[in-house]
């Protein structure tokens, strides 16, 4: 089978969600309908973007089978990780019901200001980076990670 | 700014199949999806075990998507990063090691390991050319899963 890529940029600059037969992988663009979208704070990510990126990717058939990267089962529901483009076009509580592109980024903005960093992103990026390699080992043949101090600057004027 | 085409035409006929495998620590959900023609198979963002606490990695999760593609003699084609991850840990190269296949990700890491080459202070070893996987894929690119 053929699988092809459609670029998605907004949550990092370099996110691709893959297109295989009728399965749809999104990675981090939505999530499931009650769930919303990802966050667009990181360095580099753009709420407009994102917001761009996800209608791109709620052109395909509506039956196409979603999956999604993450979900955290909000308001307490059981796991989920499996829906369909037309589901998130009529349900999703950031995009759907013909959101637009202004609202958009105002709730995403807004809700990005109130979220803490993720737990793992400091180990999770220097590893990531490097196609999930651990750094070179330092001379003493051990390997460590780096934390920068106040490094990690968010804001959007950086 | 009017929203970007789809570059391809969806083919809606091929169902593969699709395992999903849930990390609980980082809420992800990693996949094998396998052609149904062939026992071609890619899986699409693992996640090594990392316990920030001790320092301490593990491969448990990673252990139990390369049993299911050794237990039903599956062939891994591909492993697909659909982007750099700021909430967990690649096993990617853990489970190319065991099982074969290409790793791939979109040609704007280079993007990403500019920004994050200068925050971490990284050296001149540090290649910021997405060298470090096997594909860079640009937007609309076509790849096989299949023998």
């Amino acid at each position: 089978m053929t699988a092809h890529t459609l670029f998605t940029p907004g949550h990092t600059p370099a996110d691709m969600v893959h297109v295989i037969g009728d399965a749809v992988f999104v990675g981090n663009t939505l999530f499931m309908p009650d769930g919303g979208s990802a966050r667009a704070d990181f360095p580099g990510g753009d709420a407009r973007t994102l917001y761009q990126s996800i209608q791109r990717l709620l052109t395909l058939p509506g039956e196409m089978r979603l999956f999604m990267c993450h979900d955290y089962g909000p308001n307490g529901r059981d796991i989920q990780w499996e829906t369909t483009v037309a589901e998130e076009r009529d349900h999703n509580i950031h995009v759907g019901h013909g959101t637009s592109e202004d609202e958009f980024v105002k709730m995403r903005e807004e809700r990005d200001s109130t979220l803490s960093m993720p737990k793992l992103i400091i180990p999770s990026l220097q590893v990531n980076m490097r196609a999930g390699q651990l750094p070179p080992p330092e001379d003493d043949g051990k390997t460590y990670l780096k934390v920068p101090i106040n490094g990690l600057n968010t804001s959007k004027d950086q | 700014m009017s929203t970007q085409p789809i570059p391809f035409t969806p083919d809606l006929a091929v169902k593969p199949e699709v395992v999903a495998f849930f990390d609980e620590p980082t809420n992800t959900i990693s996949y094998i999806v396998k052609d149904p023609n062939s026992d071609a198979c890619a899986v699409i963002d693992s996640v090594m075990d990392f316990d920030y606490a001790s320092g301490n990695i593990a491969y448990e999760g990673a252990d139990k998507i390369i049993g299911h593609i050794m237990d039903n003699g599956w062939a891994l084609e591909w492993l697909i990063e659909t982007h750099v991850h700021a909430d967990h840990l690649s096993a990617a190269p853990y489970i190319q090691s065991k099982l074969g296949g290409k790793l791939g990700i979109g040609d704007q890491i280079c993007v990403v390991q500019d920004t994050f080459g200068k925050i971490f202070n990284e050296g001149t070893e540090f290649q910021r050319d997405g060298s470090q996987f096997d594909r860079l894929f640009k937007d609309g690119d076509g790849y096989q899963i299949a023998l």
